[in-house]
């Protein structure tokens, strides 16, 4: 496969401006809340939400390569009810969304950062277990914000303090497992299907994952998902739509450009999401509110995802 | 002395009634403009000429009122001018897009569609922020549910497909005015969902530095640059295509 340097030039100006960030960190004892929250909407704002934003394009080009039928009324309606199902369920059920929107991510992160394994079902399994690993990485070591953070997403939830609790007392065991799994599951499905990947890749991602590990909860997230997983997402849809002769990405600036409006389209919709979250009766503060809203759109993104790199495995 | 006489004093530091003026000039400038252009504009693209101009002096008229009641109210907000002059301009900017794919087989239903979402978008919105202010959430959805039917329309659905189908000078014109009703539209329903209390995440408008009178202002700016912008493209476009 065609790797572009872009991508990873800019995955590693990510890192360097980690470093920065944690250099400050350490000089100065802390980074300001003003510098943290400008850092989470410049990474999610430029990043997080128009790798999202190209999904109509994606789809469509996914459609055509299965030979399947696609139009945008249909595609768009699904993408909005799975997205208004999701909200339903966060204001009825929060501790249980909770659950799946960390399954979901686990799934995403190890299916993006793994995406050009076979598809096998040791493969999957190391996908799961590698988004498993990132994650839990991120949760256990902002263990005091992230419970804070989750107690305000759930209003409280009796399943997410159990949930809560479960991981204070066994989380180290848990990450501790899952790291060996994963080794394993990796190691062995390596052995039986080869799995091609940059060894600046790995590296640069170690990187990120050290610096998540120390940064503030808000840009070791904002690092990952906008410096990371949102770029190597970006790779893999230029170089899907690029096979397709798709007009949405000549280049990867063009493709950026492209998904400008989507990507204003989804910030109009957020703040229309939190007018009507209001109506509900629930008091909601932005913070916890933008979890809820990257776990709604993540999920039909997700599956939009899926089915490029599904199409992509079965080259 | 009547402040709807443009004689009527403005304070130095009385930046809402400021910007209604600016946006008065501003319009009827646009209005002469295009009303003097057709002449040299060619016959097929008159008509959309036409509308752009009848747009800005609309909201010239409106902008003239609202100026005049600002100041005669000790600055109170013009909501009612306000959706007057959303109600006759924004359905005339539907007509634009009408015009502009008519050659591409632009049909009445479309032109319908289009004003009917915009009307309801607007008559939903005014409900829910004047009249039936206690169900604001429930008219907001129903007004943003129709702005976003337009954005869909111009970006995706048939005014879209038709634009790309009339010629390239068109389906540039149609991408920049998508701009329009994308940003600059949006304007209008955040407008609505901070102006309502705790609208924001529960926060009051005020403390965001956005409250009323600001909005005004948002709103003054808005309109200037979304009809007249809208409007010189619609110019451009007669030029570039009549080439």
């Amino acid at each position: 496969m065609r790797t572009l340097p872009i991508f990873d030039k800019i995955t590693w100006i990510n890192a360097v401006a980690g470093i920065i960030l944690l250099c400050w960190q350490l000089i100065a004892g802390s980074i300001p809340m003003g510098w943290q929250v400008f850092y989470f909407v410049l990474m999610i704002g430029s990043a997080g939400i128009p790798h999202g934003a190209l999904d109509h394009h994606v789809a469509r080009a996914s459609a055509a390569y299965a030979k399947k039928k696609f139009t945008i009324p249909g595609f768009l309606l699904r993408y909005v009810a799975v997205s208004f199902f999701y909200s339903y369920c966060w204001i009825k059920l929060p501790g249980i969304s909770l659950i799946i929107f960390l399954l979901i991510s686990a799934w995403h992160f190890g299916e993006t950062d793994l995406h050009a394994a076979k598809k096998t079902w040791l493969w999957t399994l190391s996908r799961f277990l590698w988004g498993s690993l990132i994650l839990l990485i991120l949760l256990l070591t902002h263990a005091e914000e992230t419970t804070q953070l989750v107690l305000r997403i759930t209003n409280q939830s009796a399943n997410a303090i159990t949930i809560l609790e479960f991981f204070k007392q066994s989380g180290i065991f848990i990450a501790v497992s899952i790291l060996l799994l994963c080794t394993i599951s990796i190691m062995i499905a390596h052995r039986q299907n080869h799995w091609h990947i940059k060894i600046s890749h790995i590296a640069n991602l170690l990187i990120i994952i050290i610096l998540i590990a120390y940064l503030p909860l808000l840009p070791a997230f904002a690092l990952y998902f906008g410096g990371w997983h949102a770029i190597r997402s970006f790779e893999i849809i230029f170089n899907f739509l690029n096979e397709q002769n798709h007009e949405a990405a000549p280049t990867p600036a063009a493709m950026w450009k492209n998904a400008i409006p989507m990507t204003f389209l989804a910030v109009v919709g957020f703040v229309f999401m939190a007018f009507i979250w209001k109506g509900t009766g629930l008091n909601m503060d932005p913070l916890p509110f933008i979890f809820i809203f990257l776990s709604v759109i993540t999920l039909p993104h997700l599956d939009v995802m899926d089915k490029l790199i599904n199409s992509k495995e079965s080259q | 002395m009547s402040p709807f006489f443009l004689d009527a004093a403005i304070a130095a530091d009385n930046y809402v009634a400021f910007t209604f003026f600016i946006g008065t000039m501003a319009m009827m400038a646009a209005s002469v403009f295009f009303f003097f252009e057709l002449n040299n504009t060619e016959k097929e693209w008159r008509t959309s000429v036409l509308v752009s101009g009848l747009i800005t002096f609309i909201a010239a008229v409106h902008y003239y009122y609202m100026r005049g009641y600002n100041l005669e109210t000790g600055g109170d907000s013009p909501t009612f001018f306000r959706y007057v002059d959303w109600l006759l301009t924004v359905p005339l900017m539907c007509v634009e897009f009408y015009l502009i794919t008519k050659k591409s087989g632009g049909t009445v239903g479309l032109l319908w569609k289009l004003i009917l979402a915009s009307v309801v978008m607007l008559v939903t919105g005014y409900f829910g922020e004047t009249i039936y202010s206690d169900s604001s959430v429930l008219w907001g959805v129903i007004s943003g549910a129709a702005y976003f039917y337009i954005v869909y329309l111009v970006w995706f659905g048939e005014v879209a497909k038709l634009a790309t189908a009339a010629s390239p000078a068109v389906a540039k014109a149609n991408k920049t005015l998508g701009w329009f009703v994308l940003v600059g539209w949006a304007i209008y329903p955040l407008g609505y969902i901070v102006g309502t209390p705790g609208g924001l995440f529960g926060m009051p408008a005020e403390s965001l530095g956005i409250g009323g009178l600001n909005m005004d202002i948002i709103y003054n700016i808005g309109d200037a640059v979304n009809k007249i912008g809208f409007g010189l493209v619609i110019y451009a476009l007669s030029r570039s295509a009549s080439k």
